[in-house]
């Protein structure tokens, strides 16, 4: 009786881990594909629509290429309207939503972005010494390059950090609460 | 029956009764934050990563500074290193300056008294109209201007056919026209006191408020330090003791308006010694000193003869230096006594090396009142058609009886200021313009020492530059006149005329000086200057004493507020007054002597003390004053600092006081300053009181003596401050007082508690166990404070509440004692017999913050784990575990814990002066110093980015970075090559308190080295 009801178990299981198999390693063209936002994850709703999946994924646009305070500063930087402006001088700039930046390049007003990653006003954090520890940006981020609506893939909790923290001591990760604390 | 409670267990019980009160408030709080990142982004900027930018304001006397901006805005001002005055530090005063271009007084629309609010068009309109109108009938009334501001404003004056005159409430005419009766140069000169071993203050308050404190702070800290079994010494001569004299090695209580008779008879004496005066000068200057006399000043000052020969003996054994009196307590001699001060430098070979006039500062940078005076009297005469104002606020501080608010009344005026004040009130137009942090402009002071200011932020409000508005108005009057169109390109083009006449490249030239904050080449010593051969013989022939029977009013220049443009600052208003620990007000201070005769008490309760209110009647003006009663105060004198009863500023900052400058009066002396005692005053008691907040209060338990404990059972004989005298050092009885330190011996496992059924065996604990050896990881940080360089002034105090966010809590919270400020200077009082049976009183300055223990009372005590020792040897404090219970405060030996009674507001927009660095905290936090651990944080980032350790010097905190004594270390315990290092083993290095209850501190004094005799402790 027990074993068969394990049996049964073992082969659900089995069902359901060959399944997920199938989806996630067999599925083709994997790059293309966005990952929806899962359910319970932080995505607000942004004043432009802007794919990370395009800009990073398909075309293949290295993070700091925009983010360009991550190696030198505690924060990575949201990039200013005129890099945007860059680019899209030349590539549909009449096109929406990309208009909306010309017209808030010309009109000198800034974008108010709504922060998907925050952390507390008392916790420091430095996007400097993750990156030059040679940390990718994936690790916290999750797959930003397929997310075609940016979520927060991480929990941001101490914890989290912590445990992070703990299986790096060799890279001088340190523990001290005044690590992260100020 | 006692049980043992563990850490977790107590926080569970104790979270019950708080999970039982918030039942039914469950849901977490959603918030959105957004970024908003630039259109452009400005090159060189990166986000929290701060850029600084030397520059100089008025307010900040010509300080050289470097403004530390993050994200477009300025958060901190520092000292230039490169300046040749400052040298890096600054005073407390100087610091304030980011209060005022953030504070609640600015100005942000042009508007008329008639008209009210105007739009810049308009303003620009009428600006010219007027001008156009009153053509050859202008008047500028500017503080003192140099190089290009001094330029433009000649050039409007030619333009428009005015005249320009100057004002400061502190003029220097009075040494400017005594150097040129002496010495035939129209300068004033710089003081320094670098290389002398003896210092003879006549009354000038160097440590806090004359001349260039910095510089003198600097250099009287190496006078004092010991070296080979010698050291300087101080004489200051004044009737009560200032924060200053209470510096000094001896004090003469000389009665207040006798110090010019008493610099003549020490000129005769030293000119008959053995003085560097020639034989030809030495015939000059006895003629001159004919009618002085030891005994005349023994007359006048009530010293006795053998004092005053005492001291003529000393001037001639060292290299000496004497600073004049101030010249508040001048009655109406400033010209005679800044004459014999200069003579007697001469005869004791100072000049050039102590009084340097190749560092001098020319007269057309200088002021005196006689313009003002008649300024005034042309206005009432309705001889001004228009005023223009800048940089100066008269309507404070001119004399009460020249009527200046009268004068206004008859004439158009327009007042360009940054911040409302007296005068603005009174202008008939005023006009907002740039803070001197947002404003092009150029300072000179002493020759050699030129500096630029340069805007480190676009203006807060739609203001625009003073002088770009005079540049508009000469353009008008004149087409031809300037080639440029602002002020900027003025001054740029005047810069490299006037110093780039050799460079390659101007623009670089240009660029360079702007990053160096100016152009400096003071010359460090100047030529010994040949006596003036056309003297006036009989210069001193009718000196005599002020004059004044029974109590005399003397005002004092305050160092925190001067002349009351630093008035409306809530760090300088929170700063204590070094000695009385007065804040936010002003006050009468009466020796005990002058309060028994007058019945007046100072009642010292829970919430502030009250004091009587004193009704002083001098110089014809008439208030009510609270009475502080100080035991180092003297029966001849009552004092007021200047700086306070403002009617023109900001709400928070008005009817503070009362005005120190009332009692001027106008009358010139003969040095064309208004004169101000000492004054004749009538004291009487009113009988009602008037509440104080002082820092200084017994039962807080951080001082031994406090002015209120001379009760025999409020004396807390302990050995927190420390002396030591000179001929013991170096020798094996060097250490006196609390016992010999050992130096931390880590090898020591910490005291096991007896009672193990109430206090918990931490032998095992995680956070207790093998603190040995190898508990200090690559850094044991630590403070080393020399108690001999601090000077009590307080700019560390300044310092720290600019770098952590503190909160100015007010003046009722302070007198409940919840003053926020992690650093605070402990004053010591101490009694001695003197020889002759006479007390004598001195008074000793040390700075307390938190000790960072090793083995700290407070730690133990957090049920919340907040509070700990780091690997790096620092008390951490992690804010956001704190739950307020307060224990650790309790528990603390120091009182150095700070607790957030509330959630404290930052008025107006001085929130955007917060460090990003450091956790605003809020209510029911509890807080204290960290050492700066946001710095030390900084500091290793930079090293790891190199692979590398941190070096010494590499970690500054904000308070040793200010100090101009250069009284503070800090740095690595474990590199035995650091400076704090070498400081902690020093022979005269104690650990506070160590000896009797084994904290184990983190933060060593030496002892105050005193000289024989006289070390207490």
């Amino acid at each position: 009786m027990r074993d068969k009801k394990k049996l049964l178990s073992l082969m659900c299981f089995l069902l359901v881990a060959g399944l997920l198999g199938f989806v996630v390693i067999g599925s083709p063209d994997q790059s293309s594909r966005p990952v929806e936002v899962p359910f319970g994850k932080y995505a607000p709703k942004q004043p432009i629509d802007y794919s990370h999946k395009l800009h990073a994924g398909d075309l293949q646009i290295e993070c700091q290429f925009c983010h360009t305070y991550a190696r030198r500063s505690r924060s990575a930087g949201i990039p200013a309207v005129e890099q945007c402006m860059a680019c899209h001088t030349m590539i549909s700039p009449d096109k929406e939503p990309i208009a909306k930046i010309v017209k808030a390049y010309d009109e000198k007003e800034p974008i108010e972005w709504v922060k998907v990653h925050d952390i507390p006003d008392y916790v420091y954090f430095s996007h400097k010494r993750h990156v030059n520890a040679g940390f990718e940006c994936q690790e916290c981020h999750g797959p930003v390059e397929k997310m075609e609506v940016l979520y927060r893939e991480a929990p941001m909790t101490m914890g989290w950090c912590v445990n992070c923290h703990q299986d790096n001591r060799d890279k001088g990760a340190q523990l001290d609460c005044w690590t992260c604390h100020k | 029956m006692a049980n043992k409670i563990e850490r977790r267990e107590f926080l569970a019980l104790m979270g019950l009764g708080g999970a039982a009160a918030t039942v039914g408030c469950g849901s977490s709080p959603k918030f959105e934050e957004t970024w908003v990142p630039w259109v452009e982004p400005v090159a060189g900027t990166i986000p929290y990563v701060p850029n600084y930018y030397a520059t100089t304001t008025r307010e900040s006397e010509g300080a050289g500074l470097w403004v530390k901006v993050l994200g477009g805005r300025a958060v901190k001002v520092e000292g230039n290193p490169d300046h040749p005055v400052n040298k890096g530090t600054l005073t407390a005063r100087q610091q304030s300056v980011i209060q005022g271009l953030y504070g609640t007084s600015r100005i942000r629309v042009p508007f008329g008294k008639n008209e009210g609010g105007m739009t810049w068009r308009d303003t620009s309109a009428k600006l010219n109209e007027l001008m156009t109108a009153n053509r050859g009938n202008i008047v500028a009334l500017t503080g003192p201007v140099s190089g290009a501001e001094a330029e433009i404003w000649q050039k409007f004056v030619a333009e428009t056919g005015g005249r320009h005159v100057t004002y400061e409430a502190f003029c220097q005419s009075g040494l400017v026209l005594a150097s040129e009766k002496v010495f035939g140069q129209q300068k004033a000169p710089y003081f320094s006191l670098k290389g002398a071993d003896y210092v003879l203050s006549l009354g000038a308050q160097f440590l806090e408020s004359w001349g260039d404190v910095t510089a003198l702070s600097r250099d009287y800290a190496h006078l004092r330090t010991p070296d080979q079994g010698k050291r300087g010494k101080h004489v200051q001569v004044e009737a009560r003791m200032s924060n200053t004299g209470a510096n000094a090695d001896e004090v003469l209580h000389a009665r207040p308006g006798s110090k010019t008779v008493l610099a003549l008879a020490l000129l005769k004496e030293v000119a008959a010694g053995e003085s560097k005066l020639n034989e030809a000068d030495k015939a000059t200057v006895a003629s001159m000193v004919a009618n002085a006399s030891i005994q005349s000043a023994v007359g006048a000052t009530g010293l006795s003869a053998d004092q005053i020969r005492h001291i003529a003996e000393d001037l001639l054994k060292h290299n000496s230096v004497v600073l004049p009196a101030e010249d508040l307590e001048l009655a109406g001699d400033h010209v005679t006594h800044h004459a014999a001060v200069l003579l007697l430098n001469k005869a004791l070979g100072g000049i050039g090396k102590h009084v340097n006039y190749s560092a001098g500062k020319p007269i057309e940078r200088t002021s005196s009142h006689k313009a003002i005076s008649e300024l005034v009297a042309q206005m009432n005469s309705g001889g001004v058609g228009l005023l223009l104002i800048h940089g100066t606020n008269p309507a404070y501080s001119l004399p009460t009886d020249l009527n200046f608010a009268a004068a206004m009344g008859k004439t158009t005026s327009v007042v360009f200021a940054d911040s409302f004040n007296e005068t603005t009130a009174l202008g008939s137009y005023v006009v907002p313009v740039n803070h001197d942090l947002e404003a092009w402009g150029e300072i000179n002071t002493y020759e050699g020492v030129d500096m630029l200011m340069q805007p480190v932020m676009t203006p807060r409000w739609d203001m625009r530059q003073a002088h770009d508005i005079l540049v508009e108005m000469i353009r008008t009057a004149n087409p031809e006149a300037l080639p440029q169109e602002n002020f900027r390109d003025f001054l740029k083009a005047s810069w490299i005329t006037r110093f780039g006449g050799e460079a390659a490249n101007p623009d670089k030239f240009w660029r360079d000086s702007l990053r160096a904050g100016g152009r400096f080449s003071m010359p460090e010593q100047g030529e010994d200057l040949p006596l003036s051969g056309n003297m006036d013989a009989s210069m001193f022939a009718n000196v005599k004493s002020g004059g004044v029977t029974g109590t005399a009013l003397v005002l004092e220049k305050s160092a925190r507020f001067g002349d009351g443009t630093t008035s409306d600052r809530g760090w300088l208003q929170e700063l204590p007054d070094p000695m009385t620990g007065l804040v936010w007000d002003s006050w009468l201070e009466v020796s005990q002597e002058t309060a028994a005769e007058l019945g007046a008490t100072y009642d010292a309760g829970a919430r502030g003390g009250d004091a009587h209110l004193i009704k002083v009647d001098a110089g014809g003006q008439s208030v009510e004053l609270p009475a502080f009663i100080v035991e180092t105060g003297a029966r001849e004198q009552v004092t007021l600092a200047t700086g306070y009863g403002h009617t023109g500023l900001s709400e928070t900052y008005n009817g503070r006081g009362v005005n120190a400058f009332g009692f001027l009066s106008s009358k010139l002396s003969d040095g064309e300053q208004f004169t101000a005692g000492p004054l004749q005053a009538n004291l009487a008691n009113t009988q009602k009181t008037y509440r104080m907040a002082t820092v200084h209060l017994p039962g807080i338990g951080d001082q031994q003596v406090t002015p209120y404990s001379m009760l025999e059972d409020v004396k807390m004989e302990r050995d927190l401050y420390q002396t030591v005298g000179l001929a013991s050092l170096g020798h094996e009885g060097g250490h006196h007082g609390g016992g010999h330190y050992e130096t931390l011996n880590k090898s020591s496992r910490f005291p096991v508690h007896e009672d193990k059924d109430w206090y918990p065996d931490r032998t095992d604990d995680p956070v207790y166990v093998d603190r040995d050896e190898t508990f200090y990881d690559d850094y044991k940080w630590e403070a080393a404070f020399d108690l001999n360089r601090c000077t009590g002034c307080g700019s560390c105090v300044t310092a720290c509440y600019a770098e952590n966010n503190l909160p100015v809590v007010g003046k009722d919270q302070v007198a409940r004692g919840r003053e926020m400020a992690w650093i605070r200077i402990n004053r010591y009082m101490h009694h001695h017999k003197s020889e002759d049976g006479h007390g004598k009183v001195t008074a000793g300055f040390l700075p307390m913050m938190c000790q960072q223990c090793a083995n700290a009372p407070c730690e133990s005590v957090c049920p919340s784990l907040a509070t700990y020792h780091n690997a790096e040897g620092l008390n951490a404090m992690v804010y956001n575990r704190c739950v307020g219970t307060r224990y650790c405060a309790n528990n603390c030996s120091y009182k150095v814990r700070r607790f957030n009674w509330f959630t404290f507001q930052w008025e107006g927009d001085l929130n955007w002066a917060l460090n990003p660095a450091v956790t605003v905290r809020q209510m029911g936090v509890m807080e204290k110093c960290t050492f700066c651990v946001q710095r030390i944080r900084d500091a290793k980032d930079g090293a790891r980015d190199q692979g590398r350790k941190v070096r010494d010097g590499e970690v500054r905190t904000a308070c040793q970075q200010a100090c101009p004594a250069d009284a503070i270390r800090f740095g690595n315990y474990e590199d035995a090559e650091s400076e704090v290092h070498k400081w902690a083993h020093d022979e005269r290095a104690y650990r506070a308190l160590d000896s009797h209850i084994h904290t184990k501190p983190g933060v060593s004094y030496l002892k105050r080295v005193v000289l024989d005799g006289e070390h207490h402790g």
